[in-house]
């Protein structure tokens, strides 16, 4: 019928032609509002800088699911606040699974620090991907070659060693006060601003210890300038296939930091499903487990039931542990 | 070792590794020269494309565009006194002041060449003396960080000029700004106003934009407006003269050799190194009055040391895994994704691929040198199109690329009120390069100063003056407060 | 140098060390809600205090050589209606920030600047034009910046 319309005067023609073009921008338009989710661009929402390990994450972990997907898979750095920022911010927009954030560990943390009334009870978490447990380390030169020993030295002089640490308020300070907690010890902190400065004072000779992530402090250690006396974990690390963990040695405690995704609440678990299903996917794949490797991370995988179980507990044990480990400090 | 060093050029000298480099440093060059785009900014945003390359190819064009953006932010601070980058604000000082004079080629040209010999000068650091350069970071603890600020501090009277009183206020405002946020030892919210946006601070960029540039704007229409259809400054000769160069050495290897040294030492970096090397460059010189107002001597300075922070900043990241400045920050994890891990082993294990960081850092800063003296004539008959154009330009690049930098409306405000503070600040005759000063160094100092008091246990005096650098920085400090009011009495 | 110069001149630094001093004073008063130490060492208020007091100090000396008359600034402001239409300009802009059409706005603004600045509707539009392009070119497509 149509090709016989064509025929007809140019005018005709025109008109149909417009009209043909109206319905197919209107199918457009409709495949793009109703049709299979996902028909447009993703944005990933990163709460960190550009060039970090949450942001390395990020944008591989969007590249790998955007192959899956078929859409493209956009990163954006919102920076400050501990992540508080960006948390909100991701937890703010409409619940249609095309706005994701990066989940580190802060997630279940920034509300018991108050920066911002956010937690992963508010949150539509998707999967867990990696696990970065704490190492304690000091100078190869240092008179301790074991846990038990800097334990003890710990103990002796009470606030006489020195730590440094990534900042106040960050996941590897806590993890040090849990250490000081378990063991009964007391040290002395110095705060610095990033995992990197606080491993150059202590090869510097400027501290006597430092509590940081296992990827960060790897390149000195198989150096041969550092010795790693423990990894704050329940297992051991690939990267330390050496080193004791804190578990193996009589001390409950450690409290790695984690990586994972989210959307605002109210996603319709079919799209978190979907989601959880390019991000296995992703993880399964032969690039991440070498992005794994070699930033020091291990590669944990939770789907999204396991993930909001887990995110759960860690917001109740660091709302429980946070205001008591402050005090201890004091 | 010559095997190493033959492998590390072989490894780079392939048509495509060179290609991306020439990429990479003309990219540079255009996040560098645009006010609003910085070099960290350029850095990361390519990163990610590098995971699909080869560690050579990726390296070769991120390291184009850090040895590319850096000089090139000295081009629009020595032709509309905008700096590109914060590393280049103390060539505005001096290069603004040249092309005003009709000298806007010669100012182009030092930029171009010194930059060069700055960042050669520091990469030929990084080839032989790598090591001791970082054993000498990695002795900057907390004391050394305090004394290295505070004698930062103490050049604020010094970059004030005739206004010293009102060169001190503005730096006070610096570091009043710089408490903003959470304290840095305890974490204890300053001056938020309950906002989270405040949390981690006012933004140093935004802020930069703000004064350097909109700033620079209204400066302009107030200074200019009416005026407008005045002949354009002439360009001038671009190669300097026997004399000239003769009359820059000194400055230029001193320069060189502080930006090698500030840039090494992590979270010291090019902005802080170009106002020290420019500030020890006009006590040195016996033309001290000329500082400011188109010496050729200061600009050296600051062009050599901004870019002499390159090879240093380089030199900490490659050898301990500790980044120097923001740059290399983001390149350390642009090398991590490729298998490459920087730190004590790089050197024993990979020699090879730390000589080819070293030829492609040597290629880039040629390259861009290059790019520097060709470009130095079409750039400066740029500034020929009417001046509205331009400030709408620089307006509108400076709000959105003060959104780029963290996404956050925020640092677009910031930007604005520090825009119409600073030209306020100007009108009024108060300079701005103390303010810069404070709000660099004001962290610095005040959250080293407390790491040193942690680890005195109670022996202040000790612990200030336990390590020769933190004695030198307080001599220093000390005299440079000093020597300026001796000489006002001998004169007087 | 003639007197009412000199005048115009001293009100200027008058003017300047007097913000400054509330500057100062501010900063003073507000440090004390912040602790002073933290364990028998320094703690958040102790440096805000310090740039206070040195602040007060500072632009009380201003002050005083201001008074004297020796002081060597004038603040004169040329042009301040074309400033502040700059700013004001600026500033609607921004408010709008985030609003929607970002392209649109832009364009919108960058007229009117452009206008504002003597410029002919021809030379506006155009440049406008270019200028927006480049902006979307740079940070939309270039670095991913959603500009909304």
């Amino acid at each position: 019928m149509l090709s016989r319309m064509l025929g007809q005067g140019t005018k005709r023609r025109f008109a149909v032609q417009a009209l043909a073009a109206a319905v197919l921008l209107f199918a457009v338009s409709c495949s793009h509002g109703d049709g299979p989710y996902p028909s447009k661009e993703l944005k990933l929402i990163v709460q960190a800088s550009p060039g970090g390990i949450s942001d390395t994450v990020s944008r591989f972990m969007g590249s790998l699911i955007e192959k899956d997907l078929g859409v493209p898979v956009v990163c954006e750095n919102k920076p400050g606040a501990s992540g508080a920022l960006a948390f909100s911010y991701v937890a703010r927009r409409a619940p249609d699974g095309y706005t994701l954030g990066h989940a580190s560990i802060e997630i279940a943390i920034v509300r018991t620090l108050g920066y911002a009334d956010v937690g992963p009870d508010n949150m539509g978490l998707i999967c867990l991907v990696s696990k970065t447990p704490a190492v304690l380390v000091v100078r190869e030169d240092a008179p301790w070659n074991s846990f038990g020993g800097f334990i003890a030295a710990a103990g002796k002089q009470r606030g006489g060693l020195i730590l440094a640490h990534s900042g106040t308020g960050s996941i590897w300070h806590f993890n040090a006060l849990l250490m000081e907690q378990a063991a009964d010890i007391r040290v002395t902190y110095v705060p610095y601003g990033g995992t990197s400065r606080s491993l150059a004072s202590l090869l510097g000779g400027h501290v006597d210890a430092v509590i940081a992530g296992t990827g960060e402090a790897i390149a000195n250690v198989k150096a041969g300038r550092l010795k790693a006396l423990a990894v704050l974990d329940e297992s051991r690390s690939q990267l330390y296939p050496e080193t004791p963990t804190s578990y193996e040695l009589g001390y409950d405690f450690g409290a790695p930091a984690w990586s994972g995704f989210f959307a605002p609440a109210g996603v319709p678990d079919a799209i978190l499903e979907r989601l959880e299903k390019a991000f296995r996917k992703g993880f399964a794949s032969s690039e991440w487990a070498r992005l794994c490797r070699e930033r020091g991370m291990e590669a944990v995988f939770m789907g999204r039931k396991e993930f909001r179980e887990f995110a759960l507990q860690e917001a109740a044990f660091f709302g429980r542990e946070i205001p008591r480990l402050l005090t201890l400090e004091r | 070792m010559t095997a190493d060093l033959l492998a590390g050029l072989t490894a780079v000298l392939q048509w495509e590794v060179l290609l991306f480099l020439a990429v990479g440093v003309v990219l540079g060059a255009v996040f560098g020269s645009l006010p609003g785009l910085t070099a960290t900014m350029g850095v990361a945003v390519l990163t990610p494309l590098t995971f699909w390359v080869s560690a050579e190819q990726g390296l070769a064009m991120l390291l184009g565009i850090y040895c590319g953006a850096i000089p090139a932010g000295g081009i629009p601070a020595i032709l509309i006194n905008v700096p590109g980058t914060p590393a280049s604000i103390a060539t505005s000082w001096d290069g603004y002041a040249l092309s005003q004079k009709g000298q806007a080629g010669l100012a182009l040209g030092i930029n171009a060449l010194l930059s060069a010999v700055g960042q050669l000068t520091s990469i030929f650091f990084l080839a032989v003396a790598a090591f001791p350069i970082a054993s000498f970071a990695l002795r900057f603890g907390p004391a050394e960080y305090f004394g290295l600020a505070l004698f930062g501090i103490s050049l604020m009277a010094g970059v004030s000029g005739e206004r010293v009183i009102k060169g001190m206020l503005a730096g006070m405002l610096g570091l009043g700004i710089a408490t903003v946020g959470l304290d840095p030892m305890t974490a204890y919210p300053r001056y938020t106003f309950g906002q989270s946006e405040f949390l981690d601070g006012i933004s140093f960029v935004p802020v930069m934009i703000g004064l350097f540039g909109l700033a620079e704007v209204l400066i302009q229409i107030s200074d200019r407006w009416g005026k407008l259809d005045q002949a354009p400054s002439k360009l001038g000769r671009i190669w300097p003269a026997w004399m000239e160069w003769k009359r820059m050495l000194p400055s230029t290897f001193t320069g060189a050799g502080i930006g090698t040294f500030v840039g090494a030492v992590p979270a010291a970096g090019g902005d802080i190194g170009s106002v020290i090397a420019w500030e020890q460059a006009r006590r040195l010189s016996r033309n001290k009055e000329a500082f400011g107002k188109g010496s050729l001597e200061g600009l050296a300075a600051s062009c050599s040391s901004c870019n002499g922070a390159i090879g240093g900043a380089m030199t900490t990241m490659l050898t301990l895994g500790i980044p120097g400045d923001a740059v290399s920050a983001v390149l350390i994890g642009a090398l991590l994704i490729h298998g490459i891990q920087p730190g004590p082993l790089l050197f024993r294990d990979h020699r090879a691929f730390v000589f080819s960081i070293v030829f492609l850092m040597a290629f880039a800063s040629v390259v861009m040198m290059v790019v520097g003296l060709l470009g130095a004539k079409p750039l400066a008959r740029a500034l020929r199109i009417p001046s509205p154009w331009l400030w709408a330009g620089i307006v509108m690049f400076g709000a959105i690329g003060s959104y780029a930098l963290n996404n956050a409306v925020v640092d677009v405000w910031a930007m604005f009120v520090a825009g119409v503070v600073g030209f306020l600040l100007r009108k009024a005759d108060v300079p701005l390069g103390p303010l810069v000063l404070g709000l660099i160094l004001g962290p610095m100092m005040e959250s080293n100063l407390r790491r040193a008091l942690i680890l005195s246990r109670g022996d202040w005096l000790g612990t200030l003056t336990s390590s020769s650098i933190v004695v030198f920085f307080m001599v220093a400090t000390i005299l440079s407060l000093l020597l300026p009011l001796l000489k006002k009495r001998r004169a007087g | 140098m003639s007197r009412p110069e000199s005048r115009v001149r001293s009100r200027t630094d008058l003017v300047v060390g007097g913000l400054f001093l509330v500057l100062g004073v501010y900063l003073t008063v507000s440090a004390t809600a912040l602790p002073a130490d933290s364990g028998g060492l320094p703690g958040a208020g102790f440096f805000p205090r310090i740039i206070g007091l040195v602040t007060v100090l500072l632009s009380s000396a201003l002050l005083l050589k201001a008074l004297r008359g020796s002081s060597a600034s004038a603040f004169v402001l040329s042009h301040g209606r074309v400033i502040g239409g700059v700013v004001g300009l600026t500033f609607v802009y921004l408010l709008l920030w985030g609003t929607g059409f970002f392209t649109l706005r832009t364009f919108v603004f960058l007229v009117l600047f452009l206008r504002f600045l003597v410029q002919s509707w021809r030379a506006s539009l155009t440049v406008a034009a270019v200028l927006t392009a480049a902006i979307a070119a740079a940070f939309q497509y270039g670095l991913r910046v959603s500009l909304e």
